[in-house]
């Protein structure tokens, strides 16, 4: 008599033996189609659902993965943003050096360049603010120069570390000047409510035309002779007054400098 | 009534997980091969002819959808299942933790390389190409790893899932309820 677990084991072997014998006899293929038939439907639906599910998790994961990219490409437009902003103002600080350089070597001028750090507060005067002073050398009177060498104006007032620069365009500046013509007219140049300039005070008999160059005369204590201030625009010549007048138009955008060279002193050739 | 509703339904998720939602995981986690870690379970942790039976019907669905010829997952799942009993029955006799995990790497290894020597056999059969037989060693040992890791945290799930909920399991390291 057999035990139970080897009939169990008996019994499971001729049924393995069974099923492949009534599948190679095309018996169970009636079953067969019936059990696919039944179940495909629902097995491709199941497959279906778990793709989606799975393309979406990785859609997720890529979005997730863009998002960040995207951050990171933000933060590093700002940081190249920044870069590319310090790199023009270092590109305008060196043309303006450049430029300056020649007209202060050709000239042997001891020289201090400053950054405008502002402009007047109270709006009472054209002037700008410099981020130079005493500790600098800078003293009350020198001459402030812009790009290319021309004259915008002088100090008024000095700190140890800033000064005060009164723009040659305001009511209170006055410059000691001279035309570039054949008789080396002088006069004064003059602010004009801080829109322009004027040079006044020019003899009657003097002839002075339009375009002619007005340059310092070098007759103030700080203030070396031929310093450009601009070009003659219009002569305004009226009878009844004693002097004649010319307005002069500088190069200059006063009203746009950044970058200023204050003359210390003229290194003296021995 | 109801207790033949439960086993269908029992067989037929297991059917649908290995079929339609196992190879639609992305990456190597097609590799889990939830019904025979499943009927280790039930052969260890319930009866071992509750199992042979499930296995039984579960191989016959598995062959009409499987690329093998007829019988080679009946065969190998049926073998598999012998030998797991007869370790269980004179090596590892408790329902640990440890035991099911032991015989889960065991039945995984025995199943595969029952598939293995089939594919072989088969390859051979019909290439005579060594070539293609050695990939295909290099590519089943790598998937077989893959099934390990897979099988083995797919047996710990069920195993904290039944040991919370039910008293076949005493203790995670040691069992000491009867049989």
């Amino acid at each position: 008599m057999l035990k139970k677990s080897s009939k169990l084991i008996l019994i499971t072997v001729v049924t393995i033996l069974l099923l492949f014998f009534l599948h190679y006899i095309r018996v169970l293929s009636p079953l067969e189609n019936l059990i696919v038939s039944t179940t495909k439907p629902i097995f491709h639906g199941v497959y279906k659902t778990s793709n989606w599910i799975g393309e979406n998790y990785l859609d997720y994961q890529s979005r997730q993965r863009l998002l960040q990219e995207n951050k990171q490409l933000k933060d590093d437009l700002v940081t190249l943003l920044r870069e590319k902003s310090q790199y023009l103002v270092e590109k305008e600080e060196n043309e303006f050096l450049r430029s300056q350089l020649k007209v202060l070597q050709d000239n042997n001028y001891e020289y201090e360049i400053a950054r405008v750090i502002g402009k007047n507060v109270d709006n009472t005067q054209n002037s700008l603010v410099i981020d130079k002073g005493t500790k600098n050398n800078i003293l009350v009177g020198q001459p402030v120069l812009a790009e290319q060498g021309i004259l915008v104006g002088k100090i008024i007032k000095v700190t140890k570390n800033s000064a005060m620069v009164l723009l040659i365009n305001d009511d209170l500046s006055k410059v000691a000047a001279k035309i570039q013509n054949d008789a080396k007219t002088i006069g004064i140049v003059e602010g004009e409510y801080g829109l322009g300039i004027k040079m006044r005070l020019i003899p009657k008999i003097e002839l002075v035309k339009e375009t002619d160059i007005v340059v310092t005369s070098g007759l103030e204590k700080y203030v070396p002779p031929n310093l450009i201030i601009g070009q003659i625009d219009n002569v305004v010549d009226q009878p009844e007054a004693l002097f004649q007048e010319a307005s002069i138009n500088s190069i200059v955008d006063l009203s746009k400098v950044t970058l200023v060279n204050v003359i210390i002193e003229k290194i003296e050739n021995d | 009534m109801i207790k033949f509703i439960k086993h269908f339904l029992l067989l037929f998720s297991l059917l649908i997980a290995q079929i339609a939602v196992v190879p639609a995981l992305p990456g190597n986690f097609k590799n889990l091969n939830v019904i025979l870690i499943s009927l280790v379970f039930i052969c260890i942790v319930y009866r071992f002819y509750l199992g042979v039976s499930y296995a039984l019907i579960l191989g016959f669905v598995l062959e009409l959808y499987s690329a093998l010829p007829f019988g080679a997952m009946i065969l190998s799942l049926m073998l598999t299942l012998y030998v797991i009993y007869k370790i269980f029955q004179h090596l590892l006799t408790n329902k640990s933790f440890y035991t099911l995990a032991g015989l889960s790497i065991l039945a995984t290894v025995i199943y595969n390389g029952f598939i293995y020597v089939y594919l072989v056999a088969l390859y051979f059969n019909q290439t005579k190409d060594l070539q293609l037989i050695k990939q295909l060693s290099v590519l089943s040992g790598v998937n077989i790893l893959w099934q390990l890791l897979f099988n083995i945290i797919f047996v710990t799930i069920l195993f904290i899932f039944f040991h919370v909920s039910s008293t076949r399991f005493k203790a995670v390291f040691v069992d000491t309820v009867k049989r």
